[in-house]
């Protein structure tokens, strides 16, 4: 199953950037992340619990969220396996990002293949792509969401931050 | 004289407790202190299983056991038709996967914890790592090479070659110099066979005894215990099964699964009660599905209509494993019905059993016969399109004449009894065929596309003698048997080894036996179920349970009759050729005043005061039935649908079945088993069809995907009969099961082929949604020159 | 969790697992087995019952959402032993083969009469949407209750 999209944030490149590699910041946008711990000896790679809910299946998953083919400002790729519910979850998306053509937005793209097994499958493949294009919306939001919160903070709060570091302080 | 009950259309015997919730069900019963199974299935379609990981399931609280493959000492799942001359391969089968899983819903573990909440719970916790093999769906690809393959010792995950024929040279020569020859692919896709009621199994094991009670949703829990009791290596006499109300099965309860032996298995081990019941979308994943055919055929005709022969390549999807009586499907019941009830001379059909990484499919409503019905039907009115035919007088053509004591085809059956063209003449008169035409030119010419439909079926049930079931490789008889027991009152306990499960027996078999001896129906009780207190019988499967066990049933009666005759004629003080009988009374001819009823008969049979000599006491009989034919149901059905051009839509208008199955003992119950059976087989036409991806994941895996039929889809059928009796059985009944399904798909298909005429559309693969006939009508009518006669025209 | 629900009448307080469905709680905690499990996605109708005089299939709610509510199920039709003219038209006119859907038939259509006391047979048909049977074709299932809809039309009955 293939799922595409985009989402323009009203953020310069190297801000949008910073947060989509913050594993903070995307646990708490990952719509029912309850938990992101890092995998002991690599750098970008979590187990993460999550719970979501499609049709009449819904439940915790868990998995592994890494990132891969990091080429900072512009591209990495992110891969999820999860399994619950009797059911096996494997996504691998393409995240890039350029800048809109309007000054100081970044446009990200995501190019996702997505499988189903088990449960999920039998129920809820059907209503798959509708959901990934809400949940993805949902994502997207959540960190534009957070980066607007640290800007807000940044204002109030004079101290300087490191890039790195200011969605996870939001 | 009263009026008889056999043929009366009385009130259901069942239906009390079933409309004011009292009826139990599997899943009803509860036992102190018992445990709930759930079941670990593989999300994969096909995969090496490298390590399964139970340690959270084990210390959650209230889980009781988790087992896996090396846990278990159970027998594999046998499939039970060996259907001999065709290279069978019987690949083990085992109740919990061990290093492969073939399906999605494979059980690779099993939970038994204090709820079924909880067992479900933890069951979701156990971790299995598996290797991803390739997936196959298709029957037909599976055969090719470079598919993936199940077994390893199954080339070409061909499963079995099977072969009909009347003779190939004849075959062959018939083709060759055939005036017309239409060809057809056919898809008969896969089914749901969604009875209302889910699978569920309650085990029991006492210890101190070493008996095992099991309760679950079967057609036949003799068989049950048969292939249970090897399973566990009980000895039979020890293993009690019993279907209490049964929800419906329409083939998918007759199978044995790994899920009733498992709850039994665990039963034994924690010496607790254990209870398994599926969820709607586990019985869409693991029972049984049905059909799936891929259909290669092609009739032969000479110029004036006269069909020469018809033959047949299927490749028949038996998925994963062997189902018990899977194998004989396409082979047995499909191929040897491809004369139909015409007088084709020459007939083959090859049937191809291939292992695909599915669902097992096995025996669903009609089983092989709607295949066969189906493909006869369809090609008969491409015959009739290519020789610009009226299809129904094609048909009256080449019916074979009336016959009432034997038919054979050139495949070797002997139909019993049949006068087919009397039903093609009584359904014409009730639709107003000609009529009908006339009014289907009128319509397209204003833009509304009418189509008919016109079915002429025979098939072959009531299976059957167990020296045919014994030459085809079902590991079984297919006899019935009986006990009679009347308690000194004059109350009638009749034990069946039949396990009906909404087809009304309870009554219809009182019906049977008031109608011989005169007891009354409410003195008397049908037992079925229980093999604790039925004699051995095969099941209710087939539509054999009135022709077989019946026939049993009316020869116990007939004994406990000729019993209460000499009990009559010695308390009359007269010889027993001299008693006559009427309503229940024993009298001597010429004096009915002078009688003894069944009742006094029997109490004093039972008192035993005053035997005549040689005279056992006491009023009961038993009876074996194997029935020296099967029987051979018949009729015509016709459909008339109504096509919506804007958006597919098939409505369909009316519906009328004229079916022969012999006298009918209760018309009213006779009509709802027609009734649903239509439903049934016109979900397959125009709703109902399994969907996979190609990683084998089931798509159509709930009620929500799934397109089960519903009220307001269907007008009003209009019912009609004729009575041919079979000559075989003792009051010449035939089943009714299962013949609304069998004839009613092609009915409906054909209809909406009939009125897509004016598009040139010949084929479309089922089930026909409006998404698909609609795609078909813009197609033709963009290919046709795109201009005129649009489709929007004249609607 | 703590929760007081009168069914058929009757008053039940059960401490219950907030997650236990109402069809559970009938079936499994008040040993009401007569209302029967179809499906997984509410789609059958099977568990249909009357909450406060309405149909609900009882799979869609968690017993805690009824706390406090009035439930009937099939076993509360029948009135002083005398089966509803529903139950006496669906045993008339052979409305039932296996008999799993049947509860759900009869609260749902007894509900449907409430609301739409003379419907046409298209009308009945359509009301039956959401309830599935696959023995009978719906044919006998449409005439009883049009059947029980004329006998309470002619001698009302509470429900």
């Amino acid at each position: 199953m293939q799922i595409q999209g985009s989402y323009t944030f009203e953020y310069d490149q190297q801000a949008v950037w910073n947060i989509l590699m913050n594993p903070d910041a995307i646990a708490k946008a990952i719509p029912g992340v309850k938990e992101m711990v890092p995998l002991e000896g690599e750098t970008y790679a979590w187990r993460a619990i999550a719970k979501i809910g499609v049709a009449s299946v819904s439940g915790t998953y868990s998995g592994i969220i890494r990132m891969t083919e990091i080429e900072a400002p512009d591209r990495y790729r992110l891969t999820a396996e999860g399994e619950g519910q009797q059911s096996v979850i494997n996504g691998t998306a393409l995240i890039t990002m350029q800048p809109a053509q309007e000054a100081g937005k970044t446009v990200v793209v995501w190019d996702a293949e997505a499988s189903l097994a088990g449960k999920l499958a039998s129920i809820a493949q059907r209503l798959i792509k509708s959901a990934a294009g809400l949940l993805s919306r949902q994502f997207f939001g959540g960190l534009a969401k957070q980066l607007k919160a640290a800007e807000k903070e940044a204002k109030t709060v004079p101290a300087a931050t490191s890039s790195h570091s200011m969605a996870g302080e939001s | 004289m009263s009026t008889r009950i056999f043929g009366s259309g009385i009130k259901r015997r069942e239906d009390p407790r079933l409309i004011t919730g009292g009826a139990k069900y599997t899943d009803d019963m509860a036992l102190p202190g018992m445990l709930h199974m759930a079941m670990l299935r593989s999300p994969y379609a096909h995969a090496h299983i490298k390590h399964i990981d139970t340690a959270t399931a084990q210390g959650m609280e209230g889980v009781v056991a988790v087992y896996t493959a090396t846990d278990l000492s159970l027998g594999a799942v046998p499939c039970a038709w060996l259907v001999p001359n065709s290279d069978l391969k019987t690949p083990a089968h085992p109740p919990l996967a061990a290093d492969k899983v073939r399906y999605v819903g494979d059980a690779v573990a099993i939970v038994i914890a204090e709820d079924r909440y909880l067992a479900q719970d933890a069951a979701d916790t156990i971790h299995v790592e598996y290797e991803v093999l390739g997936a196959v769906v298709n029957p037909e690809e599976a055969t090719q090479e470079g598919a993936p393959q199940l077994f390893d010792d199954v080339p070409n995950n061909i499963a079995f070659r099977w072969i009909a024929s009347s003779g190939d040279e004849g075959v062959e020569k018939a083709f060759a110099e055939a005036d017309v020859v239409v060809k057809d692919r056919i898809v008969q896709q896969r089914l749901l066979p969604t009875a209302m009621e889910p699978r569920a199994a309650l085990a029991q094991w006492n210890s101190g005894t070493g008996e095992m009670t099991i309760w679950c949703t079967s057609q036949n829990p003799h068989i049950h215990r048969f292939i249970l009791s090897g399973m566990l290596g009980l000895a039979e006499h020890k293993v009690r099964v019993i279907a209490p109300e049964v929800g419906g099965g329409f083939g998918s309860k007759i199978p044995v699964y790994a899920d009733e032996a498992l709850a039994a298995w665990a039963s034994m081990k924690l010496n607790r009660p254990v209870k398994w019941a599926e969820t709607r979308s586990e019985n869409y994943l693991v029972t049984i599905h049905g059909r799936d055919h891929i259909e290669h055929v092609e009739m032969a005709a000479t110029s004036d209509g006269t069909i020469t022969a018809i033959r047949g390549t299927v490749y028949a999807g038996m998925g994963a494993y062997l189902s018990t009586a899977g194998p004989g499907i396409p082979t047995i019941l499909h191929g040897l019905m491809y004369c139909g009830p015409y007088t084709i001379p020459h007939a083959r059909c090859e049937s191809i059993g291939v292992f695909t990484t599915t669902t097992p499919t096995d025996a669903y409503r009609g089983a092989g016969r709607p295949e066969a019905v189906f493909l006869m039907e369809r090609l008969i009115d491409q015959v009739a399109r290519k020789l610009n035919m009226d299809p129904v007088e094609l048909r009256r053509k080449n019916l074979i004449p009336p016959f009432e004591d034997g038919y054979t085809i050139p495949l070797g059956l002997t139909y019993d009894s049949g006068n087919y063209e009397v039903a093609l003449d009584k359904a014409l008169a009730m639709i107003g065929y000609a009529d009908f035409r006339k009014e289907q030119a009128e319509a397209r010419k204003q833009g509304r596309y009418l189509g008919i439909g016109v079915t002429t079926y025979c098939e072959i049930c009531g299976l059957g003698p167990s020296q045919v079931a014994g030459a085809t490789g079902f590991q079984g008889g297919l006899w019935e048997s009986t006990i009679i027991r009347v308690t000194p009152t004059g109350k009638v306990h009749a034990m069946i080894g039949a396990s009906p499960h909404g087809q009304g027996e309870e009554t219809t078999f009182a019906q049977l036996i008031s109608d011989e001896i005169g007891i009354p129906v409410e003195d008397i009780e049908i037992l079925h179920g229980d093999t604790g207190n039925t004699p051995m019988g095969w099941g209710t499967y087939g539509s054999r349970t009135t022709p077989v066990a019946g026939a049993a049933l009316v020869l116990a009666t007939r004994k406990i009759k000729e019993k209460a005759r000499a009990m009559a004629a010695h308390l009359l003080e007269a010889a027993v050729e001299d008693i006559d009988y009427e309503d229940g009374k024993f009298f001597v001819k010429g004096s009915p005043d002078k009688f003894k009823t069944i009742q006094e008969a029997t109490l004093m049979a039972t008192l035993a005061w005053n035997m005549p000599e040689g005279m056992d006491p006491g009023m009961e009989a038993s009876q074996f039935y194997d029935p020296p034919n099967f029987v051979y149901p018949f009729g015509t059905h016709i459909a008339i649908v109504e096509i919506e051009a804007d958006t597919g839509i098939v409505h369909l208008k009316r519906y009328v079945a004229v079916d022969d199955c012999g006298p009918q003992i209760n018309p009213v119950i006779v009509a709802g088993q027609i009734h649903g059976g239509i439903v049934q087989g016109v979900g397959q036409a125009l709703f109902e069809g399994v969907v996979y991806d190609e990683h084998g994941q089931l798509l159509t895996g709930s009620m929500m995907d799934y397109a089960v039929p519903r009220a307001e889809a269907f007008p009003e059928f209009e019912l009609d009969h004729t009575v041919t009796p079979s000559p075989h059985h003792p009051v010449g009944l035939k089943g009714v099961g299962e013949t609304g399904t069998i004839a009613s798909t092609p009915t409906v298909y054909n209809a909406v082929i009939d009125a897509l005429q004016p598009f040139g559309i010949k084929t479309m693969e089922m089930p026909l949604t409006a998404a698909r006939v609609w795609e078909a009508m813009q197609r033709r009518n963009g290919s046709a020159n795109g201009s005129t006669n649009g489709v929007h025209e004249g609607s | 969790m703590q929760v007081s629900i009168t069914v058929n009448g009757k008053r039940y307080e059960r401490n219950i697992d907030p997650r236990m469905l109402l069809v559970h709680f009938l079936r499994e905690e008040l040993g009401l087995t007569g209302t029967n499990i179809g499906c997984d996605t509410s789609q059958c109708g099977a568990c249909t019952v009357h909450l406060n005089g309405k149909g609900v299939k009882s799979c869609t709610c968690l017993a805690v959402q009824v706390d406090g509510m009035d439930i009937t199920t099939i076993e509360g039709l029948a009135q002083n032993g005398a089966l509803h003219p529903m139950q006496e038209a669906f045993w008339e006119l052979h409305g039932l083969q296996c008999g799993y859907c049947t509860p759900g038939m009869i609260m749902a259509s007894t509900a449907y009469l409430a609301t739409n006391p003379s419907p046409s047979e298209e009308e009945i048909r359509g009301s039956l949407e959401g309830n599935f049977c696959r023995c009978t074709g719906y044919q006998n299932i449409v005439a009883a209750i049009k059947s029980a809809a004329e006998k309470m039309q002619q001698e009302p009955v509470g429900v």
